[in-house]
């Protein structure tokens, strides 16, 4: 056992361990004495009369019975109360105490100091305190030094006490001078008077703090004499002995002892005590316990058995106490006991190694000095922390606290370490005080600053790259909604304060913008039913009111049983880049359409030679000339050419922003199939596989277009040989391979359409620039090169994805990939509802181009409406304001020479407020409806028009003057 | 006899204007691009040759260059729309063919009584 003890206990006290086990035999013993008593005072159950002194601290307090006090008469108290004893405390001068003990007339003395002289009238139990002898000069005193300069000194005494007797022992009888009390004594000596005193360094002590005299201080060395209090019983009484033993032992064993200590000698210090102090302690005991031997082999054939089990105990607790201390041994922390008055007193093998290795506390690592004192002398740098601790751990050793723990930080050579310190208090009822650990936690510490300075610069490019990171748990199905964790960056993106954020999914999809709210919704949900990853880019509404756009990216995380537990993912702030793309995007148009102009201005004066040409030709033919049918037919087919070519201008140019709405693609699958069926030659054979498939979001005429294009670039990939365009439409599922080889595409369900032909395909260079405005491989004249880079933007604009195989020779194949949508099918009509009619109402038709004011003057009579028709709009004007009751509704031009559209409108407006107008025009770009209303206009009809779409606007404008009337 | 080759790639300006130059009273060759032109060109029975510049395989520039080194003497109208990159194209198109040895040019679109007139030119040189 390597129990560093502490040999200093104040004034000789075992320490803890060292007085529990002795404690513990001594109950043994003292047990096994009381029994064998036959009668006495205290087993009779008279009343004791209790001698305590006047006035010497902190032994005995109080002048008065009712006011008696201090260590030994509380200490009397624990242990009559314990032990069933009736008393009365008698409080007297100490001389008329010990008289009244001698006569018999005091049963107990509680505060005697053993001597042999008082072994002939009195018994006397265990010492309960051992006080040292010392002298007591004058500060400043030279001529004395040790006890031996006494020899010729005039030396104050108490009457009677020890140092009395000691005094006179070493023949200075002459020289003393006998005192009542040690305050008149020290009271004597501070005023200039004698030399010396000579009385119990403790008592001394105490009495000079008492008494606030500073001039008098004890000699280093000591006295020869030392005092053990004891209480004294008179001669012979044994069975009050030994119960004043036992409930000593009892008191020392639990913690009544320590605590009264602790409070009536506390405040003086702590004095080393040496080896040959706690010998000098330890013979009394010893001879008790020799003694106590003696009766043992005396009794042996009686007692045996008693003894051994009081062995056994014995042995066994030195047992556990090996165990223990093997155990604290075996801990890398730093362990030590500290006594409730805050000095080591027993360290373990880790903390002695440390002390070792600094070897500033001494050859007992620092037990017997105070803990805190050891602390801050420990570290190189004063550890501010640790002593600003000392109030919490004090706090502890009292009992204040259930607990002190701090983290500090200690440098020393060059190196930064950190260590935790516990303290906790023992709750073990032999032992008071405290454990106090110090836990080194730098490794823990260092690994924990690389985490947070990784989790800094985590946040930091976070913050810098605008990207928030979010976590939704999902909640179980039935439950109330989950909740959302927003970092503060995601705050910030969405334009909330940090923490501003209430966790509701709900208040997430509300910042939504409302036109891509569905969507998020819905990719919310897809993501947690089918795994399918959540990435794409939406519109958010950020607090200041503006539109942000960001980019969402998530997955989800699942238990074991492939239960979804959480979506986690990042929100990244893309306003910026979709500005720039936006710009981008806006000047590779312009610069499109800048070769646009020129590159189909080939095709355009084609076409015009065509319609030109072939209308002269009619002029030349003879009327009714059968070949003037021909000429017109040509004109038709020429103007639908340019027609044609004019709307895959403005599907490039993004020009006419189309309506997405959910629909199953089969349908004008099969619709476009039937128109390439019919204009591609029968050479070409087409094969198609078109299943019914779920909705994708769409626009039916784009998806026309594309269907178009693509087919129409298969057919010319056969350049004129036989060959098979294959048509394949059915739902797929993108697995997560396929997602790696082509960016965009994600793992999830899809429709796929596939145009496909075994033509003379590309290679890798071409396939790189196939989507690139204006690229064609067609001989000039032959492709606009617009036609797959329609196709592209459409697809895109669908959030769909185009895979694209081919090898020379080998054929091509166009796989497009549009995401499944989830909501409820959009069916398209079948059949369109045929043109509405009028009903003689009377119209006002303007535009400047005659032959549209012929066109729309026919188109409109043959739909049974009653029309004036002029290419002048102050002519029109003029007509109006003539006879402005005579017309239901005007049609106009937007840009006319002479007089706008708008203007020419206003116009119309003074005359007649009720009039309703429509306006046609060529360019509806940025015409809005409000712009249509405010300048005072019902209906919009975009150029070029047929009949359906006048028919139908018209009916429009009728019905919306009905109810405006009706209103 | 008094054939003219109209070498065109685009259906209906050469339908077009095969119906015209039919009018007109002659009868037409027509050739779909310069390397049909060449093939179908007989410097015996093809008085005339109106030729579109931009055309696929072989376009009029070249061909002009082919019948020339055929046939020094062969007369050729030459006609474009303009070409992929700017108005002006269509003028330097014209004066290029002209330098090659074109004798008369036409810009897309034209009246048909310029190009009535024009063949009528040509064939009167005869």
């Amino acid at each position: 056992m390597r129990l560093q003890r502490w040999h200093h206990w104040r004034c000789g006290f075992l320490p803890d361990w060292g007085r529990r086990l002795s404690a513990v035999g001594l109950v043994g013993l003292l047990l096994w004495i009381s029994a064998d008593s036959a009668s006495s005072a205290a087993s009779t159950g008279k009343t004791l009369l209790v001698g305590s002194e006047q006035d010497f601290p902190p032994f005995a307090l109080g002048q008065t019975d009712a006011t008696a006090g201090g260590f030994t008469v509380e200490l009397w108290r624990a242990i009559a109360r314990d032990q069933g004893l009736n008393y009365t405390i008698r409080v007297r001068s100490f001389s008329e105490t010990l008289e009244e003990f001698k006569a018999g007339r005091v049963d107990v003395m509680i505060n005697l100091a053993q001597s042999e002289a008082r072994r002939e009238f009195a018994d006397f139990t265990v010492p309960h305190v051992v006080m040292h002898g010392a002298v007591f000069v004058r500060r400043g005193e030279s001529r004395i030094r040790t006890e031996a300069d006494l020899a010729d000194k005039s030396i104050i005494v108490i009457n009677a006490d020890l140092a009395h007797d000691y005094a006179i022992s070493r023949g200075w009888q002459r020289q003393l001078v006998p005192v009542t009390t040690a305050a008149d004594g020290f009271k004597l000596l501070a005023d200039g008077r004698h030399d010396a005193m000579l009385i119990s360094q403790l008592a001394g002590m105490q009495t000079l703090r008492k008494l606030g005299i500073g001039n008098v201080v004890p000699l280093p060395a000591k006295a020869g004499f030392s005092q053990k209090f004891s209480f004294a019983v008179r001669k012979g009484d044994a069975d009050l002995l030994a119960r004043l033993n036992e409930g000593l032992a009892l008191t020392k064993s639990s913690r009544v002892y320590d605590e009264l200590y602790e409070r009536w000698f506390g405040v003086y210090e702590v004095r080393p005590v040496t080896l040959w102090d706690l010998g000098k302690y330890l013979w009394p005991l010893a001879l008790l316990l020799l003694g106590g031997g003696a009766w043992l082999i005396c009794r042996q054939r009686l007692e045996r058995p008693r003894v051994e089990a009081v062995m056994r105990e014995s042995d066994e607790r030195l047992r556990q106490l090996a165990e223990t201390q093997a155990i604290l041994d075996a801990l890398p922390a730093k362990i030590v006991l500290i006594s409730p008055t805050g000095v080591i007193v027993a360290v373990n093998m880790a903390w002695a190694r440390a002390a070792q290795a600094h070897g500033h506390l001494g050859p007992r690592h620092g037990v017997g000095q105070s803990y805190l004192e050891v602390c801050e002398r420990a570290h190189g740098d004063p550890v501010v922390a640790l002593r600003e601790a000392a109030g919490d751990i004090q706090r502890v050793l009292r009992g204040e606290a259930t607990g002190f723990f701090l983290e500090y930080q200690c440098h020393s050579q060059g190196a930064s370490r950190w260590f935790q310190l516990m303290v906790v208090p023992l709750h073990a009822s032999h032992l008071a005080g405290a454990v106090a650990m110090h836990v080194n936690m730098t490794a823990l510490k260092q690994a924990e600053a690389v985490r947070d300075e990784s989790q800094r610069l985590l946040d930091k490019a976070l913050e810098v790259g605008h990207i928030g990171s979010w976590a939704y748990e999902i909640p179980a199905p039935g439950d109330a909604q989950g909740k959302v964790i927003w970092s503060a960056e995601t705050c910030r993106i969405f334009g909330l304060a940090p923490g501003e954020f209430d966790g509701r999914l709900d208040t997430f999809f509300d910042l939504v913008h409302p036109e891509d709210r569905e969507r998020v919704m819905g990719a919310t949900r897809i993501t947690v039913a089918n795994g399918r990853r959540f990435d794409f880019e939406y519109r958010i509404r950020h607090r200041n009111g503006q539109e942000r756009w960001v980019r969402g990216v998530a997955d989800v995380e699942r238990d074991a049983d492939q239960q979804p537990l959480r979506m986690v993912g990042v929100v990244q702030d893309i306003t910026d880049r979709r500005q720039l793309e936006e710009q981008l995007r806006h000047s590779q148009k312009m610069e499109a359409l800048g070769q646009l102009a020129g590159g189909i201005a080939h095709d355009f004066n084609n076409i015009l030679g065509a319609v030109l040409g072939n209308a002269e030709l009619a002029k030349l033919q003879p009327p009714g000339s059968p070949v003037i049918g021909d000429y017109l037919d040509s004109i038709l087919n020429a103007s639908r050419r340019a027609r044609d070519l004019v709307r895959q201008i403005l599907a490039f140019s993004g020009r006419q922003e189309q309506k997405r709405e959910p629909m199953q693609l089969h349908t004008v699958v099969r619709e476009a199939l039937g128109l390439m069926r019919a204009s591609v030659p029968a050479a070409v054979e087409f094969r198609s596989n078109i299943a019914v498939v779920p909705s994708v979001l769409a626009n039916a005429s784009e998806i026309h277009q594309v269907m178009m294009n693509l087919c129409t670039n298969a057919w010319h990939a056969l350049q004129g040989r036989p060959g098979t365009i294959t048509i394949e439409l059915a739902e797929t599922e993108v697995d997560e391979a396929l997602a790696r080889q082509h960016p965009g595409l994600r793992p999830g369900r899809y429709v796929r359409l596939i145009v496909a032909d075994n033509g003379c395909g590309m290679g890798s260079a071409t396939l790189a620039r196939i989507f690139e405005p204006f690229f064609t491989t067609k001989p000039l004249g032959e492709g606009s090169g617009l036609g797959l880079a329609v196709v592209h933007g459409i697809v895109r604009n669908h959030d769909g994805v185009i895979v694209v195989s081919s090898q020379p020779g080998q054929g091509t194949s166009f796989a497009l990939h549009f995401p499944v949508f989830v909501a409820e099918v959009v069916e398209l009509p079948a059949q369109p509802p045929p043109t509405p009619r009028g009903r003689g109402e009377r119209i006002l038709f303007v535009d400047d181009e005659e032959p549209l004011v012929i066109m729309g003057k026919g188109a409109l009579e043959r739909l049974g409406y009653r029309t004036t028709a002029l290419a002048s709009p102050i002519e029109a004007l003029a007509v109006f304001r003539s006879r402005p009751m005579e017309f239901d509704l005007v049609i106009t031009d937007l840009n006319m020479p002479g007089l706008s559209g708008t203007e020419f409108a206003r116009q119309l407006r003074a005359v007649r407020p009720d009039i309703q107008l429509v306006l046609t025009t060529g360019y509806s770009s940025g015409i809005t409806e409000e712009v249509i209303t405010e300048l005072g206009f019902c209906e919009l009809l975009p150029k070029p028009y047929d009949l359906r779409t006048l028919g139908e606007t018209t009916h429009r404008a009728f019905n919306e003057t009905t109810l405006t009337r009706r209103s | 006899m008094n054939d003219i080759l109209l070498v065109e790639d685009d259906t209906a300006c050469a339908t077009m204007l095969r119906a015209a130059l039919n009018h007109f009273g002659h009868p037409v060759v027509h050739a779909a691009d310069g390397r049909e032109a060449l093939r179908l060109y007989e410097p015996q029975t093809t008085r005339l040759v109106i030729a579109d510049l931009l055309m696929p395989e072989m376009d009029g520039m070249e061909l002009i260059m082919k019948l020339h080194a055929r046939e020094p003497s062969v007369r050729v109208i030459a006609m474009t729309g303009g070409g992929r990159s700017g108005k002006s194209e269509t003028y330097l198109y014209l004066r290029m063919a002209e330098r090659l040895g074109a004798v008369k040019t036409l810009a897309k679109p034209f009246p048909l009584e310029d190009l009535r007139q024009a063949v009528s030119e040509c064939l009167d040189v005869e």
